[in-house]
């Protein structure tokens, strides 16, 4: 029965570990599975929100989803509008001059699983201590965030978006733990100068200028998003896209945006501002 | 009369309405909190079953209904989670080890040098072998589970935790006072 002895040191050992905190590991648990019931959730709705590990995909299904929404562009404007990937082609084939954002410092702080990858990287864009990073490798384009990234072939990407001014590229990490403010990365045509993302409930909106083909900017996701537009450098506006919290409120002209941390997940709580 | 949901059931509902994962959770959340504890230790384990229970969540799909109940599978993934933490083991082995030289004379020293040398021994067998071992005794699992929680043969479960128990046994060897476990044991169990 020396078997049996051994479980039973083996079951002696056990009970020291049995020891815990139920209820805290409860909250811990829940609190994980609510972010991921959110994830899979938003990847659903279609919205930019894409699992915390890098997946070698293309982001055309993510970009197509933009498309579909029908980016508006005003009809005056449209030919002001390029592809928001023309500063990446001449990078992509090799023209290091043309190249986007601005290189990466020695030091900065970039996710490991990012700087584990291969290819050149260059910085479009930061908010929230977060960055909005491009790969360069061979004929493939990798944007990264901290939680994610995407990757295609820079043909691909372009056809996908052809005649967009704003991409969304995906929200970034939440800045606190009340999950109110996260960051919101994106791409924008050269012939945007600034972007404006407004809330439906007037409060200011967020700004960003100056820009070079890329935005980052510091959004609070308990305030339901309005819109967000581009506008040149002489301050009109060339293209906008609405935000819809729900896929049956979609028409041309609108786009996915619900950035919220919801604790109900599969029925977020109605905005309360 | 009502008829309780099975975890099949809730698992396969889950796909189009995530919120019915709650059934499996809660109603496995203790288990597999417990089988996670016991393998690397409770101030690790809210971290380790809140990442079980997010891959389950995310591989729920995958599951294989013919199963109704759902726990093997989670502590399979158990399994697999402690399995990218061995180095959390191997502290959990060194604390008790610090503990047990720090206290030679104590009450209970004897007790903590057992499992001392009881975890050293574990922690030498093939990694294949303790975890059908654990999964037994830590887990609390049938043989049938236990194949169905590594996705192998239960000869083969029987096979491995034979092994592990063997070569254990010959390890503790004559530093095992059986009987003062025995009489630990029926504490422990009453």
């Amino acid at each position: 029965m020396r078997d049996t002895k051994i479980d039973q040191l083996l079951l002696m050992l056990a009970w020291e570990n049995d020891i815990s905190d139920l209820p805290a590991v409860d909250e811990a648990c829940r609190r994980r599975l609510r972010s991921e019931m959110e994830r899979e959730r938003s990847r659903a709705l279609g919205a930019p929100f894409i699992p915390i590990r890098f997946r070698l995909r293309s982001m055309i299904a993510l970009a197509a989803s933009v498309l579909l929404a029908g980016a508006y562009v005003a009809p005056a404007t449209h030919g002001a509008l390029e592809s928001v990937f023309k500063s990446f082609s001449g990078w992509v084939a090799g023209h290091d001059e043309a190249g986007p954002g601005r290189v990466v410092a020695p030091n900065e702080d970039l996710p490991a699983w990012v700087v584990a990858q291969e290819g050149e990287k260059r910085i479009l864009a930061e908010a929230g201590g977060e960055q909005l990073v491009a790969i360069r490798s061979g004929e493939k384009l990798t944007l990264a965030l901290a939680g994610f990234g995407e990757t295609g072939t820079i043909s691909g990407l372009s056809r996908s978006v052809a005649g967009d001014g704003i991409v969304i590229v995906g929200p970034g990490r939440f800045l606190s733990d009340d999950h109110n403010r996260r960051s919101l990365f994106g791409l924008t045509s050269s012939a945007i100068e600034s972007v404006q993302f407004t809330y439906a409930d007037g409060s200011p909106p967020v700004v960003a200028s100056g820009l070079d083909g890329a935005f980052g900017i510091v959004i609070e996701t308990d305030r339901r998003p309005a819109s967000i537009s581009g506008y040149d450098a002489s301050g009109r506006r060339i293209t906008q896209l609405i935000f819809a919290s729900d896929p049956r409120d979609l028409s041309p002209g609108h786009v996915l945006g619900d950035f919220r941390y919801c604790p109900g997940v599969s029925d977020c709580l109605p905005w309360h501002r | 009369m009502t008829t309780e949901l099975s975890d099949a059931d809730a698992l396969r509902q889950s796909l189009a309405e995530p919120r019915r994962f709650e059934v499996v959770y809660e109603r496995h959340l203790t288990r597999v909190h417990r089988y996670i504890g016991r393998r690397v230790g409770h101030e690790h384990a809210e971290d380790l079953t809140a990442e079980v229970f997010a891959r389950a969540f995310r591989g729920r799909a995958r599951y294989t209904v013919q199963y109704a109940d759902a726990l093997p599978w989670l502590l399979g993934i158990a399994t697999n989670v402690v399995g990218d933490h061995r180095r959390l083991e191997r502290r959990s082995i060194l604390a008790l080890e610090r503990l047990s030289n720090e206290r030679p004379g104590e009450q209970g020293a004897i007790e903590v040098q057992l499992g001392a040398h009881m975890l050293r021994a574990l922690a030498r067998l093939r990694a294949a072998d303790r975890d059908a071992l654990l999964l037994v005794v830590w887990g609390e699992l049938s043989y049938q589970e236990v194949a169905q929680a590594l996705g192998i043969p239960v000869g083969t479960v029987r096979s491995r935790t034979a092994r592990a128990r063997r070569i254990l046994a010959a390890d503790m060897g004559a530093d095992i006072d059986f009987n003062a476990i025995s009489a630990r044991g029926r504490q422990g169990h009453a």
